[in-house]
């Protein structure tokens, strides 16, 4: 499986909850419907915060991974 | 086999997040648990020690009674938090320190500082001040958690604008340190479940030794608070911001939930008399609950994490937490100082218990009725979205 093309690259690495999140609601306004937005992250409250984003907004984690410490998401605009 | 066994067991218990509704009610339960053995939770007495014993060092204060961190239980209590979360983490694999940009750290302070002195002017934290307070029927508590509300609103509004008209101060250069990297376990289970065993059998064992029974039971009670907040992320600032942002309610759900449990166990031991009934019923309605509710929601929105949350994030090693308690314990200490100075400590407001004014039956119904419209207003909050700034 190929990763959607990301149209916007959100670095969260060391900020902690609420922050990611507000910085992805604000983000996700900035590109066009269906673009993907990788965020990068480090706190390990960001894995509950994203569920939580998608189940609130509807917007989607298309894809997500973790490596040495980074939490990494890929969020679909829906809406 | 026993290896496969405790190997499944190892990632049930710290492969994956636990259940927040099993955590809240355990968190209620422990608190009564605790009640009866000495004293209800908070995590404001035990930062303001920190602080009054920063200020003796610094030769800013002279107190004789002045309890050394070590002994002090809600100093123990906190102690326990924070390495209860750490040893966690580490178990876990995700302990790492973590350092925010520079504008985050000062965000962490500023809010610490307004824990600490909204703290104050609550007679607790969001757990002493609003949690204890409540589940021993004190209108005070009741108080907080309208200003815990307003605070947390006005928290996620500023940052809200803040992203949008101050980006520079989220951005900026973060880094982490010590994290736990590559596909096998690595060091850091070993690590945790070391430090596990010391805080759970040889910290105990000594202060039981030295004669401070007490002081091994608090250190207990504040780790099983650590491992149960870092695993399950159970979390009070989300269950006040959320409504106002995602509009997720999971949390305020089980927080209500955990309270009136907490409440029913608390009233038990007053009602039989085993405990004192004007226990953790603090003269703070309305200006000192409410006003210090505001501050301290402000302040643990801005911070990402409360009395409580501060101390065990600062465990998993978030540096901008670090500075939170750091404030928190100076905010809680200044300020307190400051009001006793005054005189203002003895006009926050009233000391009501509530079955002195309404009945035993109607103090519950009370405090029931109140759980009962967070948990509403979060449900139905979470499907209208009205309130959320999603």
């Amino acid at each position: 499986v190929t990763d959607p093309v990301v149209a916007h690259v959100l670095d969260c690495r060391g900020l902690l909850c609420p922050m990611p999140v507000v910085k992805l609601s604000k983000a996700i306004k900035g590109v066009d419907m269906d673009a993907v937005i990788e965020m990068l992250a480090t706190d390990p409250g960001s894995v509950a915060d994203l569920e939580a984003f998608e189940r609130q907004t509807g917007h989607r984690i298309v894809g997500r991974s973790q490596a040495d410490g980074v939490y990494r998401f890929l969020v679909r605009r829906a809406r | 086999m026993l290896g496969r066994v405790l190997r499944e067991q190892y990632h049930l218990l710290f492969g994956r997040p636990w259940s927040i509704w099993g955590a809240a009610l355990l968190l209620g339960a422990l608190n009564v648990f605790l009640f009866a053995f000495d004293r209800p939770w908070t995590a404001s007495d035990g930062a303001r020690n920190w602080g009054d014993w920063l200020f003796q060092a610094l030769g800013l204060i002279e107190r004789v009674d002045l309890v050394p961190p070590w002994l002090y239980s809600g100093s123990v209590l906190n102690l326990g938090l924070l390495t209860g979360a750490l040893a966690s983490a580490l178990l876990s694999r995700e302990f790492a320190v973590r350092v925010a940009p520079s504008g985050e750290l000062a965000k962490g302070a500023f809010g610490g500082f307004l824990m600490g002195a909204g703290a104050v002017l609550a007679f607790g934290c969001n757990i002493g001040g609003f949690f204890s307070a409540t589940s021993a029927l004190s209108l005070s508590g009741l108080a907080m958690m309208l200003g815990l509300a307003l605070g947390a609103y006005a928290g996620i509004r500023y940052l809200l604008w803040e992203v949008e008209h101050w980006p520079v101060l989220s951005r900026g250069r973060s880094f982490s340190a010590g994290g736990a990297r590559g596909e096998g376990p690595g060091a850091q289970p070993w690590l945790g479940g070391a430090l596990l065993a010391v805080l759970v059998i040889a910290l105990p064992w000594a202060y039981g030794r030295a004669g401070y029974v007490p002081q091994a039971g608090f250190l207990l009670f504040g780790v099983a608070f650590g491992v149960l907040f870092q695993r399950s992320r159970f979390c009070l600032v989300r269950a006040f911001r959320e409504p106002f942002f995602t509009g997720e309610g999971d949390h305020a759900r089980a927080g209500a939930l955990a309270l009136t449990l907490s409440m029913i166990g608390f009233t038990i031991l007053k009602f039989t008399d085993l405990k004192d009934r004007g226990e953790w019923v603090f003269p703070g309605f309305w200006v000192g609950g409410l006003a210090g509710g505001i501050l301290f929601g402000l302040g643990m929105t801005l911070a990402g994490g409360c009395g409580a949350g501060s101390i065990w994030r600062a465990g998993e090693g978030h540096v901008k937490l670090w500075c939170a308690v750091a404030l928190f314990a100076v905010g809680a200490s200044s300020v307190r100082l400051l009001l006793a100075e005054t005189g203002l400590l003895r006009k926050l407001g009233a000391a009501v218990f509530l079955p002195s004014a309404i009945g035993w039956g109607g103090a519950v119904g009370l405090v029931v009725l109140a759980m009962a419209a967070w948990y509403l207003f979060a449900a139905w909050n979470e499907r209208t979205r009205v309130f959320s700034a999603m």
